[in-house]
């Protein structure tokens, strides 16, 4: 930053800026993001080929082997390929967990632009909502409602939905307010706009970028919230593997088996990890880019 | 002036209630202000920043409400949606900043084709065209289409908005010191465009400033407004040679130049 500063040469900036990377303001934090979910996602897709043995085959013969060079992730109380577990348990966690992030994002994001653009008394009733939402503590909602409900998949993205939503609807409220008063909006209602067409064409626009590091961000924390849940048996059922409901079946033996339950555990936390790494980086980028946007 | 005012303003008061820091006071942003306007006349309203010119003007185009009293369009009072609807297809405005009028996601072709598009004006295919054609009468290029507004210089932002507002073919325009936030050449490039499209498109003018050599330049008839108030109105070369009120007097002495010229012309000559 402060070589650029002294960098008061006019004219296009010499070299610096060469590089596929540089001129897009990819820092290495969202390469080494990218890189590790597309590496993540491609494994997720072709768990079938990849996978040794069948997920959901028991072996009595062989149960809780420790990982070897047949089984290299070693196998559970039952005997099954815990490998093979692990990238099927990928297909289910990372679907749900995505499946998730778009609802959570979709009901925020109208909710956000409603509140930002919307009619002035939905404001107080949306703003209140979300405070509901935010006070109220989420695994709790989640025990209420499984409890009530038998615990299923479209159950578990319908609770990702109710406690990510509140998140998105206040970042794109607090963007969709500060644009709603600037000149522009004011213009587009003189030429005759309409309120959606404002939201939609004008106001959205300016949404977009931080929806890109929200997607990011949720899709880690539905990650985390499918396996917390499907940890404590609400979420995805057994037999179906998931890293939630694997690190659960697991969990007893962690004295002796300690593969059980890291392995899936680092599965979790290297997904995550990386998508928040995206996240960051996404955020980084945008400032970046707005800054150069600003000193031209 | 004896048609028929085609836009006015009937004894409107606004009052903005301000919550800082306490109690909340009231400002008094104007007082029972009238005003007319003709059809091709042009309109100067004059004043200091904080005198009601801009509220006044917001007013009138229905981006800010009265407390008290009415706009008329063409003799009829506006007070629905749709009145306004029907008054912003013959009036529209243009404002101040120019770097935060224009959608900063939107490129220039798309901006101007918008109102055709609300309005269902013109088929799409010819759109590109009307958008060339504006684009063209407002003195620059076609190609300007495909920009984003950060390309452009405050100067094209300034015909860009304006194209914008001419893109409805309105009767009245209300220019909210449009030049004042351009460099001095660029403002009388401006200026002189906009007395051109005055004269191609007949239009009615209400030009805001605080820049009394542009008003006298521009306007027939002028407003002075101070803290709300109208405190003299008439026809400009009225107004200027033989101002009434003290507050007029001072705006007019405060105009740099003014017999500053001649003074300095004069002075030369001495020591020459």
């Amino acid at each position: 930053m402060n070589e650029t500063m002294l960098d008061t040469g006019c004219g296009p900036r010499p070299a610096r800026r060469t590089g596929y990377l540089r001129r897009h303001e990819i820092g290495p934090g969202l390469a080494l993001g990218g890189v590790l979910v597309l590496a993540i996602v491609l494994i997720t897709l072709a768990a079938p080929f990849l996978a040794p043995a069948d997920p959901y085959a028991p072996n009595l013969m062989s149960v809780r082997q420790p990982p070897s060079a047949e089984y290299l992730f070693g196998t559970d109380a039952v005997g099954r390929d815990l490998l093979s577990r692990i990238l099927y348990g990928a297909q289910i966690s990372l679907i749900v967990a995505g499946l998730g992030m778009l609802g959570s994002l979709t009901f925020g994001t109208l909710m956000g632009m409603l509140r930002g653009i919307g009619p002035r008394w939905v404001g107080p009733i949306v703003d209140r909502m979300i405070d509901i939402q935010l006070a109220f503590p989420y695994v709790l909602l989640a025990i209420a409602i499984t409890s009530a409900v038998r615990p299923s998949v479209p159950v578990l993205i319908v609770l990702m939905v109710l406690s990510g939503w509140a998140g998105a609807a206040r970042v794109v409220r607090a963007i969709a307010l500060q644009e709603s008063g600037k000149d522009y909006v004011k213009a587009a209602q003189i030429i005759g706009a309409s309120r959606l067409r404002i939201a939609v064409f004008h106001v959205f626009p300016s949404v977009w970028p931080s929806l890109a590091v929200l997607a990011a961000m949720q899709t880690a924390a539905m990650i985390v919230f499918e396996s917390t849940l499907s940890f404590l048996g609400m979420g995805v059922q057994p037999p179906t593997p998931s890293w939630g409901g694997i690190m659960l079946e697991g969990k007893n033996y962690i004295t002796t088996s300690w593969w059980l339950t890291l392995l899936p555990g680092l599965a979790i936390m290297l997904t995550s990890l990386s998508l928040v790494l995206i996240g960051d980086g996404l955020d980084l980028r945008a400032k970046r880019l707005r800054q150069r946007a600003a000193q031209t | 002036m004896t048609d028929a005012p085609i836009l006015e303003a009937i004894a409107l008061d606004k009052v903005f209630r301000v919550r800082r820091k306490g109690a909340p006071h009231d400002i008094h942003a104007l007082k029972n202000v009238e005003t007319q306007l003709h059809p091709g006349e042009t309109l100067g309203l004059v004043g200091e920043s904080g005198s009601g010119k801009t509220t006044l003007a917001r007013i009138l185009i229905g981006i800010e409400e009265p407390t008290r009293g009415e706009v008329r369009f063409e003799g009829n009072a506006v007070r629905s949606a749709e009145g306004w609807r029907e008054l912003r297809r013959q009036v529209q405005y243009v404002f101040q900043d120019p770097f935060t009028a224009l959608c900063p996601t939107m490129r220039i072709g798309a901006a101007l084709a918008e109102p055709l598009a609300i309005h269902g004006i013109c088929p799409k295919p010819e759109r590109k065209d009307r958008v060339a054609k504006m684009l063209g009468l407002v003195g620059l290029s076609a190609d300007m289409a495909g920009r984003l507004p950060y390309q452009l210089s405050g100067g094209q932002r300034q015909r860009v908005n304006l194209a914008r507002a001419l893109m409805l073919e309105p009767r009245v325009l209300i220019c909210d010191e449009i030049v004042s936030g351009l460099d001095v050449s660029v403002q009388a490039q401006v200026l002189a465009l906009l007395v051109d499209l005055q004269g191609k498109l007949d239009l009615s003018l209400i030009f805001i400033s605080h820049d009394l050599r542009v008003v006298r330049y521009l306007c027939d008839r002028v407003q002075v407004m101070l803290l709300g108030d109208t405190v003299e109105h008439g026809p400009t070369a009225e107004v200027f040679d033989d101002p009434q009120h003290e507050y007029t007097r001072k705006l007019l002495d405060a105009i740099p130049d003014r017999d500053h010229a001649a003074r300095i012309s004069k002075s030369a000559l001495q020591y020459g």
